[in-house]
C-alpha cells in the first residue's frame, strides 16, 4: 500500500503560515508549484515538500466585474497569473495601490490575506 | 477508426433560450422524440442512452439524472449514462454513443445533451461554472470562466495583437449567422461598436464576448453505418472522433494563447479519418467566448497561429467565406446550454450535410467538423462527419 501523499494539505497549511510550497522530486530534483503527488518530469512518487520564494512577475491578468457570491464583495478585482522566479506559475488576486494598474512583467511578491472562512489566501502585490 | 463504422440517422433540437419552468429531462424528451420520429424508430429500439449534462445537481437539485431520460421517454429498463466533462459533456455523450455502436455492443443509441440553467441568478451560474476550474488553486483565488478566457485573450493580444475589434467581429458574425437559425437564443444583429461598448464582464472581455446562460437540449440517433447507408432518410457518417485532456489549472500550461488539447485531439481526429484541415468544408467550434473561436480556428489548423483574429473581421469565417465557422450562430448567439452544446454542434453538421438547414444551408458541403471544449480547455472532443448520400 502506498502512503497517501497529501500535497493539497501541505499547500494549504503553508499558505496559512504565509509561505508557498512546491513538490521537489527526490530522484530528478524537478520542482512543481503547486505541489504534485507524482513528479510530472520523471514519474517518481518520492517527492519532498519544499518552500518556494514568493516572488515573480505577471504574465497575464484580468479585472473581474461579474463574480460568484464568494467574491461578489470584492468586485472589481484584478486576478493575475504570476510566473515565480523558478518558472512555475500561480493564479491570485492582485492588491494594487490606488492609481496603479497591472502590467506585463510587473514584479510582484506574495501576500497572504485572511479569507472570510478563516483560511488564508495567496495574494500578489507589486514589489 | 477501429470497430464498426458509425452513422447518424436522426437529430432533434429544442429552441434555445430562457424556456421558463421546465426540467432538463423534459427538454431531452422533446429533442429525443423529434429524433425518434425522424428516424421512424420506436423508442424500444434504442439500446442505450448517453446524456451530456453538466450539472442538474446544482441547476435543478437533481443528481442521478440519467435514468430520468428513458423514464420520461417511456422506455423500459434502457441503460442510461450521464457524462460530465464541463462544457464538453455533450461531445462526450456523442463519442461514447459512437463507441457503443463501434464496439458492437449496441445497434441503436440515443445520444443527448441538455442543461436547464436559467433557474439560478447570474452570480450563482458563474459560481457553478467556475467549479469546472481547479477548485483549490483557481476557484479559491476568485477565478471565473470569463476571467480565465480574459487572461488568455490578453495573452493572445500581447503576443499577436488580437484586439477588441477582432474579438467583437466574431460576435457580430455569429449573431448575423443566428438570424437564419430560428432555434437560436438571439436573432438580433449587433455592431462592432455595440459589442465593444457593452458591459465589462472580465477585462478585456465584454458582455458580447461571452456566450449566454441558456436552457435547451439536442439529440442524435446512431446506428452502424452499414444500416445507416440503407436507411431511407437523412444520414451522415462519423469519420472520426478524438478526445484530449490538459491540466486542471490554466496557469500550469506553458502556452496561454491556445489549447494543446485542441491541437492533439484534432491531429488524432484528422489522422483517424485520413483527412487534413484543408479537407474540412465547414466547422462548428466552441465559441464560449469570442477569443475561444479565434484560438480554435488556429489550433484546428485552419489559420496560422496569430492570424485567427483577423478571420471574422476579414469575412473569412462567414457563411460565404473561405471557411464557414459556426453557421448555426455558435454558442455566442445560438446559446450555450452547457451539456447540450456538443450534441447541438453535431446536429448543425447533420442538418447541413442533409440539406435540412433551411435559410442558412451551405452549398456543396461534404465534410464537417466539431470542436467541443470543457473547462479552460482541459477537455477537448473533436468529431469529423461526412455526407451520407
Amino acid at each position: 500500500m502506498k502512503e497517501i501523499n497529501k500535497v493539497v494539505k501541505s499547500y494549504e497549511d503553508a499558505i496559512n503560515q504565509n509561505r508557498i510550497v512546491g513538490s521537489q522530486c527526490t530522484k530528478c530534483h524537478e520542482i512543481y508549484v503547486p505541489p504534485r503527488p507524482v513528479c510530472k518530469n520523471c514519474g517518481s512518487y518520492d517527492i519532498d515538500i519544499t518552500t518556494i520564494e514568493g516572488q515573480g512577475k505577471i504574465i497575464t491578468w484580468t479585472v473581474i466585474h461579474i463574480a460568484p457570491p464568494t467574491h461578489i464583495n470584492k468586485v472589481p478585482y484584478t486576478l493575475a497569473i504570476v510566473e515565480l522566479s523558478n518558472g512555475q506559475r500561480l493564479t491570485g488576486i492582485m492588491r494594487l495601490p490606488e492609481g496603479r494598474g497591472p502590467e506585463f512583467d510587473m514584479e510582484v511578491i506574495a501576500d497572504f490575506d485572511k479569507a472570510e472562512e478563516g483560511a488564508k489566501r495567496l495574494r500578489w502585490r507589486p514589489k | 477508426m477501429v470497430g464498426r463504422e458509425v452513422g447518424i440517422i436522426a437529430a432533434g433540437h429544442t429552441k434555445f433560450g430562457n424556456l421558463g419552468r421546465v426540467t432538463s429531462r423534459e427538454l431531452i424528451t422533446a429533442a429525443a422524440t423529434e429524433a425518434l420520429e425522424m428516424a421512424q424508430l420506436d423508442k424500444d429500439s434504442i439500446d442505450a442512452v448517453y446524456a451530456g449534462l453538466l450539472s442538474p445537481d446544482i441547476f435543478e437539485h437533481q443528481m442521478h439524472a440519467a435514468p430520468g431520460i428513458p423514464d420520461y421517454l417511456g422506455m423500459k429498463n434502457t441503460p442510461s449514462t450521464r457524462l460530465e466533462a464541463a462544457c464538453a459533456s455533450g461531445g462526450l455523450a456523442l463519442m461514447h454513443g459512437a463507441i457503443g455502436i463501434a464496439s458492437g455492443l449496441y445497434d441503436t443509441v440515443l445520444s443527448v445533451g441538455a442543461e436547464k440553467m436559467t433557474n439560478l441568478p447570474t452570480s450563482h451560474v458563474t459560481e457553478a461554472l467556475a467549479m469546472c476550474a481547479d477548485d483549490i488553486y483557481e476557484v479559491a483565488s476568485g477565478i471565473t470562466f470569463p476571467g480565465a478566457f480574459a487572461m488568455m485573450a490578453r495573452a493572445h493580444e500581447h503576443e499577436y495583437g488580437t484586439n477588441a475589434e477582432m474579438r467583437a467581429a466574431v460576435a457580430v458574425k455569429n449573431h448575423k449567422h443566428a438570424l437564419e437559425n430560428e432555434l437560436a437564443q438571439f436573432q438580433k444583429e449587433i455592431t462592432i461598436e455595440k459589442a465593444m461598448n457593452s458591459l465589462m464582464i472580465a477585462d478585456p472581455l465584454t458582455l458580447y464576448d461571452c456566450s449566454p446562460i441558456t436552457d435547451g437540449a439536442a439529440a442524435l440517433i446512431m446506428v452502424p453505418w452499414e444500416v445507416a447507408k440503407k436507411h431511407d432518410g437523412p444520414k451522415m457518417k462519423i469519420r472520426s472522433f478524438a478526445q484530449a485532456s490538459d491540466t486542471m489549472s490554466l496557469h500550469d500550461r506553458p502556452d496561454l494563447t491556445g489549447f494543446t488539447t485542441t491541437k492533439v485531439a484534432a491531429r488524432k481526429a484528422y489522422d483517424r479519418a485520413g483527412l487534413q484541415p484543408k479537407d474540412i468544408d465547414f466547422v462548428e467550434v466552441h465559441d464560449c467566448f469570442t477569443i475561444a473561436e479565434i484560438m480554435a480556428i488556429e489550433d484546428l489548423g485552419f489559420f496560422e497561429k496569430g492570424e485567427g483574429g483577423k478571420a471574422a473581421l476579414n469575412g473569412d469565417t462567414y457563411r460565404d467565406g473561405y471557411l464557414p465557422v459556426n453557421v448555426s450562430g455558435g454558442l455566442k448567439a445560438k446559446g450555450h446550454p452547457i451539456g447540450a452544446t456538443g450534441v447541438s454542434q453535431a446536429v448543425e453538421i447533420f442538418k447541413q450535410l442533409n440539406d435540412m438547414a433551411g435559410p442558412r444551408q451551405l452549398n456543396d458541403v461534404e465534410i464537417g467538423m466539431t470542436q467541443n471544449l470543457g473547462g479552460s480547455g482541459s477537455t477537448i472532443v473533436c468529431h469529423i462527419f461526412e455526407r451520407g448520400d
